[in-house]
């Protein structure tokens, strides 16, 4: 397997640009993501065009998959978890998903 | 953005991390009655493995009970349920993290998303003791590590205990 980091995010920074930090600290141009588990403040997702938004706060983030780009072009998707079990999908919109309590992940680099 | 409002002081360094020595990856398949984080943390036991991560890939449940984030009183979040499941339920997909807690004991976090029995999908953060594979078992992916682990620890800014990373 490549370099790998176990990393925590903490509060209240985007999910997108706070793994996009960290791989530019461990010196990770690209990176895969192999695991994450974590909450949000509040969701925005994207289907398409559309913008889905989930209310929180406590959202939980599941499955979350993609490349990390540590220059910016990171595009990520996954679900997420309501206040009552209730599930969406979509892609991450830039910005908008602010780490809730922690967010921990496993990087791996890709050479 | 919206943001939350934590009880304390946001610390500096925003993003914690710790180099992995070595990992190793493989499909995993539990047998119909065990449960998820037990056999997970057993499997570590045989392995000599610090910690690991782990994807929930495919199978049934023959018992699910789920906890969801919410609203707190004290804190701007908390845990709300537990939320027991219609079983058979389908794995949808999920993720785990597998580390220490603070008496140094095997301790997992995981959120995942399911088909419940009556078909509706349903998600949120399991618990241990509350995920038992059903007929057919439960296959996942586990990546494992040596020499890194995820620890729980008093965060002071949000106030719970959470994973942090560290060496060995």
């Amino acid at each position: 397997m490549g370099r790998m980091i176990l990393l925590k995010l903490q509060p209240n920074q985007d999910v997108t640009e706070g793994l996009e930090a960290a791989a530019r600290d461990a010196g990770m141009a690209r990176a895969r993501i192999c695991g994450a588990v974590g909450s949000l403040v509040e969701a925005v997702v994207l289907r398409g065009d559309a913008h889905v938004r989930m209310p929180g706060p406590g959202l939980e983030i599941g499955g979350l998959s993609g490349i990390v780009d540590a220059g910016g072009g990171s595009s990520l998707s996954g679900f997420i978890c309501g206040t009552d079990t209730r599930t969406e999908y979509g892609r991450f919109a830039r910005g908008r998903n602010a780490v809730g309590i922690t967010f921990e992940v496993v990087l791996e680099a890709l050479e | 953005m919206r943001v939350a409002e934590h009880p304390g002081m946001p610390r500096p360094q925003r993003q914690l991390w710790t180099e992995v020595p070595r990992s190793s990856s493989r499909m995993v398949r539990l047998a119909e009655g065990e449960d998820l984080f037990a056999a997970i943390h057993s499997l570590l036991d045989e392995q000599g493995a610090s910690g690991a991560t782990f994807s929930l890939a495919s199978g049934t449940l023959a018992s699910l009970t789920l906890m969801t984030g919410g609203p707190g009183q004290e804190t701007p979040m908390t845990f709300h349920g537990p939320f027991e499941v219609g079983t058979p339920a389908a794995v949808l997909g999920g993720a785990g993290i597998t580390g220490l807690d603070e008496h140094g004991m095997r301790t997992s976090h995981c959120h995942a998303a399911f088909c419940d029995a009556d078909g509706t999908t349903v998600g949120g953060h399991l618990i241990q003791g509350g995920t038992i594979a059903g007929p057919g078992g439960i296959s996942i992916e586990l990546t494992s590590f040596a020499s890194a682990v995820f620890v729980r620890r008093h965060d002071s800014e949000t106030e719970f205990v959470v994973f942090h990373p560290e060496p060995m």
